[in-house]
């Protein structure tokens, strides 16, 4: 019987991925173009290491810099944002949300498993991204770092989709959610570490930021693997991590059930 | 005597257009705010971000901290002018749809219709936050009016060659693709980029900026000028180019949209 629900949901993304395969090359031109982001910050940093001529900032040498964006370059395409808003905004507001409630499926599995078609292409994208930037970087991640760096990347995902699922269940109250995601969209680039690592921040500033969910969208992957921050530091982020995990589920959670209710269909 | 009365129609039309535009936008009040509130997101962050860099370093190679800052308001004025004015994946969208075909058959200027029609009203937002960073920033370098003379119609003219390029760019990709969302999406890169200056881009970069998308035009050298990290001689000469891309770009957009095949409807 779980098998039978596995094979259901696994056709859903095969249905997407070969989809999502028949744009290939805008898929793979989409991931490009966020990547360009990080090497903008990478030219700037490198300006900036040059022109001041330090050797760290804040205890950040010019490598780690550049190896810290880097990695944001591959992780952006994957964390940066889930399909999941556009997805579930599209549907509520054109009412197709109302039929696939009858289906013999719970829709947010559905558009779970369809999002994940765009995650796993990003996925192979950041894989052979990070496996450059390793080897390029010259680094030695041990089994420690490197099970800490899967494990935030696996909340960061979780984190987007729950973020995705709730901004997009806001499409049931609001007209327009667009404002909504670029919001998020600039939370997670400016004070989740995207465009700046949150170490050059003033030190209560940093504590403050790590309190939310953003960083682990971009800073704390990103700094776990390049050693920005330690192994001590990153090991404490993880409670919050998962705290903040567990609210959004609750939080999306209590919103699908409102938003349930408030669903009406109608049409042939 | 003919030109002029077409030119006072064209901004009669201009003008009645975006009050139509605005009203409309501000039926909606709360959105209408919140949208001009995330509008001002890009100048917080340039905020942001030069402050960080001038609070845990000397900053970026030969700027101060407001000069920085200027350049980054600039950046966000005008890309806050150039979404208001037109936005190539709007335009795109409209020409697939058939939408561009009623432009046309009206008796004004086509490449005003599309600026007049395809305003991006909740663009405001961006351009207002954009001045007052400017605005802020240009007040710390403490610049003068001799400076602001120059600045000012160098900017203007930076801007119009940059307009006049990004709709033929945006035909092109109507031409080419059908679709304009990398060229809108190309168009933000290039704006992050010019938050800071050229040069540290090499010659590479530099030149994708001033060619690609000249965004330096109508940024990088009116905030050097105004700075005077450029010579008379060199601010002349962009003044020049930009006057030949904006003619060029705007023969180029009217014989496009004099090819233009209708997308359907």
């Amino acid at each position: 019987m779980q098998t039978n629900k596995f094979i259901k949901y696994l056709a859903l993304f095969r249905i997407s991925f070969k989809d999502l395969l028949v744009w290939g090359w805008e898929a793979v031109l989409s991931s490009f173009m966020l990547m360009l982001y990080a090497v903008i910050a990478i030219i700037v940093w490198i300006a900036i290491y040059s022109f001041t001529g330090v050797k760290s900032i804040n205890g950040v040498d010019l490598t780690s810099t550049i190896i810290y964006f880097a990695i944001i370059s591959a992780l952006m395409p994957f964390l940066s944002w889930s399909n999941i808003v556009d997805r579930l905004s599209a549907d509520i507001r054109d009412g197709s949300i109302g039929s696939s409630l009858i289906r013999p499926m719970p829709y947010y599995f559905k558009i779970f498993f369809e999002d994940m078609s765009s995650g796993v292409f990003n996925l192979i994208i950041s894989i052979a991204v990070i496996t450059l930037v390793i080897y390029l970087g010259r680094l030695t991640p041990g089994a420690y770092v490197g099970a800490m760096f899967v494990f935030y990347f696996i909340i960061g995902f979780l984190i987007a989709e729950l973020l995705g699922f709730i901004v997009g269940s806001l499409a049931i109250y609001l007209t327009d959610i667009y404002g909504i995601m670029v919001s998020i969209n600039w939370m997670v680039t400016v004070i989740g570490g995207g465009m700046i690592p949150l170490v050059f921040f003033p030190a209560f500033i940093e504590k403050a930021l790590l309190l939310t969910p953003f960083p682990f969208l971009a800073f704390v992957p990103a700094a776990t693997l390049s050693g920005v921050i330690s192994i001590g530091e990153a090991f404490s982020l993880a409670v919050i991590g998962l705290a903040w995990l567990a609210a959004l589920a609750a939080i999306a959670y209590v919103m699908w059930m409102k938003l349930k209710t408030r669903i009406n269909a109608v049409g042939i | 005597m003919s030109g002029i009365e077409d030119f006072g129609r064209d901004l009669a039309l201009y003008i009645s257009s975006q009050k139509y535009g605005f009203k409309e936008f501000m039926a909606y009040r709360a959105q209408a705010i919140s949208w001009i509130l995330i509008q001002s997101l890009g100048a917080i962050s340039t905020l942001i971000m030069v402050s960080v860099i001038y609070s845990v370093s000397s900053g970026v190679p030969g700027w101060g901290y407001f000069q920085l800052l200027a350049l980054g308001g600039l950046v966000q004025l005008t890309s806050g002018v150039i979404s208001f004015l037109i936005s190539p994946r709007t335009l795109v969208r409209t020409m697939r749809n058939g939408g561009l075909d009623q432009l046309l058959l009206k008796p004004y200027n086509p490449a005003l219709m599309i600026i007049a029609k395809n305003a991006g009203i909740r663009s405001l937002g961006g351009v207002v936050s954009g001045a007052l960073l400017l605005t802020y920033a240009l007040h710390g370098t403490g610049v003068g009016l001799g400076a602001m003379l120059i600045f000012i119609p160098s900017y203007l003219i930076g801007l119009a060659a940059l307009v006049m390029s990004v709709m033929v760019l945006a035909l092109v990709s109507y031409v080419l693709f059908k679709d304009a969302s990398y060229t809108n999406w190309l168009m933000n890169i290039m704006f992050s980029a010019s938050d800071y200056p050229a040069t540290i881009y090499g010659i590479i970069g530099s030149t994708a900026l001033s060619i690609l998308v000249p965004v330096t035009f109508a940024v990088f050298f009116p905030a050097a000028a105004v700075f005077g990290y450029v010579n008379a001689y060199v601010i002349l000469g962009v003044v020049l180019v930009c006057i030949a891309i904006a003619v060029m770009f705007y023969f180029s957009s009217s014989y496009l949209l004099r090819k233009y095949e209708s997308g359907g409807g």
